[in-house]
């Protein structure tokens, strides 16, 4: 990836993403953006999955005089999205009542459980609404899910596959709404395994006026979950970033579980890397110890560098995406996790589902192109080409979340900001 | 329409919120959703609270600077419009289920209520879409 500083709508998209963003540093990304940079805001928080919470924080300072030129079309999408907030809030409340009348009491994941206790449900959308069950409920749940005018998008042959080898069911409604009923958090065949009943065991109910309430998984719990959703996208998602932002800055979360948690799935890597990675693009306050990825080996951190975590939001996929994303997620494993993905890649055996999201009808579709020797040699020459792409960059700092990733041991300030940066 | 007649939610196919004095209401049946302002979601509260068209026109008199017979006729006419879309329905009890909303004390300004019809919720469903997929890996 090549160099280059960062763009003014880039600046906006990390700025307003920030908690509290900078009055100044908007202004002045504004004046040189001009105009354009709104367009290109708004794209880069839409491919983000960020429109809500960017345009609201956008909104908040332009009530101040910031950027008045680009108002009306603030406002006019806020509106929109606003309206979106309210057809989910009221569709959460139907399933959730319509569940609990049969009997039903499922754990609510992700965004739904966000929208309620972090964020303001404008500020974070919500693709799907997303449960928690245990196993026996499962038929239960979608029986009563169907009764809500619910209806699956796969043939039973795909579904019965989804209960061997996937953690979750997905059915939608005509209007536009889809459910994802888990029974598990991550795939069976993935070395990662968050245990489901722990979250069930340790959830807490949040309460809402006009609502009624909603069970959630404990804080601690859903930080870890965000970062095994971020490590399962190769870490290219600003919102689980900014999920873990507010997450990070709970002031009663207990660290040490957090710890415990993520060292016995195996996420200590990409937990340390989402973090470092949040604290640059948001200034996440995060304990030391895990900003600066101590628990990771120096080759994990050198090679995790130099594949330009910051950049790698940013960028568009390109040519190369399916090495760059395993590739990201080997640095970040475990070292037996790694021996694990090594021993799937190398006997053929990748995503059991492929074909499923192929949209194919065969299940002998087997995923060729990441899996085999062929693939291993890929992965092996990407990386070379990363690591002569990074030797003229060893020795310099860099502002762009290349080789100065990490902060240094002779740098005590672990909380700079890109935008400082020239 | 009688005076005496009450209407309830259509809670099979239809979800509501009365936000900031508008009233959202979604019918899941069609995909479409209505909005109606002050009120109209006055209106639409009583309706939750199971007033008679005949209560409803008394409560938005003592709240509105507005004559007996003109809320009456526009409550007649906003609930046959509710009914039609199928957001209503007829029911059978004989009392409100409870107080319903209450005022402010003074006498609003009144404007006719109106039900305004969208279909584009599907492609607001649509904005801002999660991010990857139900588990495909990237090409």
């Amino acid at each position: 990836m090549s160099e280059r500083p960062l763009t003014p709508a880039e600046r906006l998209l990390f700025e307003l993403s920030r908690a509290a963003p900078s009055r100044a540093r908007v202004e002045a990304a504004c004046r040189e953006g001009g105009p354009g940079a709104f367009m290109d805001l708004q794209h880069h928080a839409m491919r983000h999955g960020i429109q809500g919470l960017v345009l609201h924080s956008l909104s908040r300072l332009q009530r101040d005089g910031v950027w008045p030129e680009s108002r009306e079309a603030t406002d006019e999408a806020l509106t929109r999205l606003r309206r979106q907030t309210l057809f989910w809030d009221m569709e959460q409340d139907r399933v959730l009542t319509g569940l609990g009348r049969a009997g039903f009491d499922p754990l609510v994941l992700k965004g739904g459980a966000l929208r309620r206790g972090i964020f303001a449900p404008v500020e974070r959308a919500m693709g799907d609404l997303d449960i928690l069950v245990r196993p026996d409920e499962v038929s239960g749940v979608l029986t009563s899910l169907a009764g809500l005018g619910y209806r699956s998008e796969y043939t039973d042959r795909a579904r019965g596959e989804f209960l061997e080898h996937h953690h979750h069911d997905r059915v939608a409604h005509p209007a536009g709404f889809m459910v994802e009923v888990h029974w598990g958090l991550t795939r069976p065949y993935e070395a990662i395994r968050l245990d489901p009943e722990r979250f069930l065991r340790r959830s807490i109910v949040l309460e809402a006026e006009g609502s009624p309430p909603i069970r959630v998984p404990r804080m601690e719990d859903t930080l870890v979950h965000t970062v095994s959703q971020s490590e399962q996208d190769a870490v290219r998602g600003l919102r689980r970033l900014i999920d873990l932002d507010r997450l990070a800055s709970l002031p009663d979360l207990d660290w040490d579980d957090v710890r415990t948690h993520a060292d016995t799935v195996g996420l200590r890597g990409s937990l340390c890397v989402t973090l470092r990675l949040a604290q640059l693009c948001l200034g996440t306050e995060a304990p030391e110890d895990l900003a600066r990825g101590r628990g990771l080996t120096p080759a994990s951190r050198r090679a995790i560098a130099a594949m330009h975590p910051v950049r790698r939001l940013l960028e568009e996929p390109e040519r190369g995406e399916a090495a760059d994303f395993h590739l990201f997620r080997l640095w970040c494993a475990r070292p037996d996790h790694r021996d694990h993905w090594l021993r799937t890649c190398l006997v053929g055996s990748g995503d059991p589902l492929h074909w499923v999201w192929l949209g194919e009808e065969d299940p002998e579709v087997e995923d060729e192109r990441t899996t085999g020797l062929g693939f291993l040699l890929k992965l092996a020459l990407y990386q070379s080409i990363l690591s002569l792409a990074n030797l003229r960059t060893r020795i310099r700092q860099s502002d762009d979340g290349g080789p100065g990733f990490w902060p240094s041991a002779d740098a005590p300030d672990a909380h700079p900001t890109i935008q400082d940066d020239p | 329409m009688k005076p005496e007649t009450r209407l309830g939610p259509n809670t099979a196919d239809v979800a509501a919120k009365v936000i900031d004095g508008e009233a959202i209401i979604m019918n899941l049946a069609n995909g479409l959703y209505f909005s109606m302002d002050e009120v109209g979601s006055a209106v639409w509260e009583m309706v939750e609270a199971g007033f008679s068209l005949g209560e409803m026109s008394d409560r938005l008199q003592a709240r509105y600077d507005a004559d007996r017979e003109t809320i009456a006729g526009d409550v007649n006419r906003i609930a046959r419009q509710l009914l039609d879309e199928g957001l209503v329905v007829e029911t059978e009890a004989d009392a409100p289920l409870h107080d319903g909303p209450g005022g402010d004390g003074g006498r609003g300004t009144y404007a006719a209520p109106t039900l305004n019809r969208y279909d584009d919720m599907a492609d607001l469903l649509a904005l801002d879409p999660p991010m990857p997929g139900l588990g495909a890996l990237p090409e």
